[in-house]
């Protein structure tokens, strides 16, 4: 019984480490490299969005659509900024590697100048705070949390396999110059990629922060999403989603281990990752397809 | 159609292209020939928009055309790149749709009339491109350009890699191709069968056009024979 408990917090938790390590996923996907400025992106939206309901009073359901709406923004702007010069001169991928984490502190600065190291707490959305399914509690915010999360993956899905512009995305992933020659805007493809990984930010910002409280550091929490990336393998969406899930499963079952418990729990986690990036990095997903020269 | 003048394209420091002139007539086959390196894939993906151009001109039908790719695609010139370039990952069918991703109206007529010509790209709609055979990704890759009925199509080394047999389907494909009215220019290494479907040719030496003619005329020249058809010169 208690398993089943764990088992539905893990879920929740995996659910927004998937919002997280998908953003990872799409840049990756299309630009190759693993976009640390999201740390700071994330942490940018969870303020916005602890802003918006503070200033306007607004539900969780408005807060996430204006927050994810903020995010998208500012992620095309980042994409302005630290990378479309980068992709015009050709640059190595080490330049966008330094050019993410510049910007992830640059966002990450200046939320600390505007609003200090002070913590600050989103306030209580729902009235009832916890959901009873038969012997099992749920928080009404993890609830939501899994709902929001696992819709908003669906839909997701749905543009990049349904869509003809992403399937472009996907195109373009596969082989840039060959996406041109097929009359793809590549720089516009890419600022959508980016809206969409802004849009995920967003809703990650407002849940990481409902979870953990605001402090201008919150965003070093996309290292979890990091890791589900790599071991759902790099830039494969739907593998980060699993992985997502597979971590958050992990981290919550790993707490209630004897000797292990809340303190070693990161530590096994970062072993996994490791074993992943050595033995395994490809990560989990399956076939790869093989282009015939 | 296209009119090329004094194209001029380095690499850093490797001269690729030197003061090029070159012109596609409308409704015709231009060949262009010539060795490894001589440059045939820069000149094409400087007319696509891939590389830039360091001076020199490119006119579509009298005005200038864009050097950005999307724009071009959409003026109607299509670029079948060397080595196919089929998007691995993707089914046939999706292959498809992003060739006619400027042009996605009638789409779904335009696609039963590529799988008429190729009935094995049907069969194999819902596989990835990855997988197909070496001559299945050629067909995709020249279906794929053709799904947008383009005006002008620029194809590079379509026989590459490809047996006997399937090289004839190709240059047959090629005539058909002109016969709808496309116009067609053809980077091949097979020079003989270039040149005889050739309205005009061009013969491209260390990026300089060193030969230019009709198809006949360049396939009668004693020095390409020499150089290219494996014939002494006499
Ligand atoms: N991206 C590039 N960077 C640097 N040099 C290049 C690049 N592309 C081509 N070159 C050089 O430019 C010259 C012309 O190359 P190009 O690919 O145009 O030749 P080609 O005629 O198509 O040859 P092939 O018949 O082997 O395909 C070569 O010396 C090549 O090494
Ligand atoms: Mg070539």
């Amino acid at each position: 019984m208690y398993f089943l408990q764990q088992i539905l917090n893990g879920l929740s938790l995996g659910a927004v480490y998937s919002l997280i390590a998908v953003g990872f996923a799409l840049v990756f996907n299309i630009l190759k490299f693993s976009n640390f400025s999201q740390g700071g992106l994330i942490t940018v939206c969870a303020y916005i969005g602890f802003m918006i309901t503070r200033t306007f009073g607004l539900g969780l359901g408005a807060t996430l659509a204006l927050t994810a709406l903020a995010g998208g923004v500012i992620a095309l702007l980042v994409e302005r900024v630290a990378f479309r010069r980068l992709r015009r001169k050709n640059s190595p991928l080490i330049y966008y590697f330094v050019s993410s984490i510049t910007m992830g502190i640059l966002l990450e600065n200046l939320i600390t100048i505007y609003f200090s190291s002070n913590f600050y707490a989103f306030p209580r959305f729902f009235a009832r705070s916890t959901v009873r399914f038969g012997p099992f509690f749920m928080a009404t915010t993890d609830l939501a949390m899994l709902g929001i999360s696992l819709s908003s993956l669906l839909i997701l899905m749905i543009v990049l396999y349904r869509t003809t512009f992403g399937t472009a995305i996907r195109a373009l992933s596969m082989d840039m110059n060959a996406a041109r020659l097929m009359g793809i805007n590549v720089n516009f493809a890419i600022a959508g990629t980016f809206f969409l990984v802004g849009v995920f930010a967003g809703l990650g910002g407002v849940f990481l922060g409902i979870n953990y409280t605001l402090y201008p550091q919150l965003g070093k929490l996309i290292v979890k999403g990091f890791v589900a990336s790599v071991v759902g393998g790099l830039g494969n969406i739907l593998g980060a989603v699993v992985g997502a899930i597979l971590l958050g499963l992990l981290e919550v079952i790993l707490v209630g281990v004897p000797g292990i418990g809340s303190g070693l729990s990161p530590v096994v986690v970062f072993v996994i990752l490791l074993v992943f990036l050595i033995v395994r990095p490809q990560g989990i997903a399956g076939i790869i397809v093989k282009e015939k020269v | 159609m296209l009119e090329i003048r004094g194209l001029d394209v380095w690499y850093r420091h490797i001269h690729a292209l030197d003061s090029v002139d070159l012109s596609v007539r409308a409704g015709e086959i231009t060949a262009l020939i010539g060795a490894n390196g001589a440059g045939k894939t820069s000149l094409l993906n400087t007319i696509s928009g891939l590389v830039a151009p360091r001076a020199g001109s490119i006119e579509l039908e009298g005005s200038a055309l864009s050097r950005a790719p999307h724009r071009i695609v959409r003026k109607g010139v299509v670029h079948v790149p060397e080595g196919r370039h089929v998007f691995a990952g993707l089914t046939v069918q999706e292959n498809l749709l992003m060739g006619a991703y400027t042009r996605r109206k009638g789409f779904a007529g335009r696609l039963q009339e590529m799988y008429r010509l190729f009935p094995r790209l049907e069969e194999r709609k819902k596989q990835q491109a990855g997988t197909l055979s070496g001559g299945e990704q050629q067909m995709l890759a020249i279906c794929r350009g053709l799904i947008s009925e383009p005006r002008v199509l620029l194809m590079d080394e379509p026989s590459l890699g490809l047996a006997p047999l399937l090289v004839r389907e190709v240059f047959e494909l090629i005539q058909r191709i002109r016969a709808m009215g496309i116009t067609v220019l053809l980077v091949e290494q097979n020079a003989m069968q270039a040149l005889a479907v050739a309205d005009h040719a061009y013969v491209l030496e260390n990026g300089s056009v060193v030969l230019s003619g009709t198809g006949g005329e360049v396939l009668a020249d004693p020095n390409v024979r020499h150089a290219y058809l494996g014939a002494a010169a006499d």
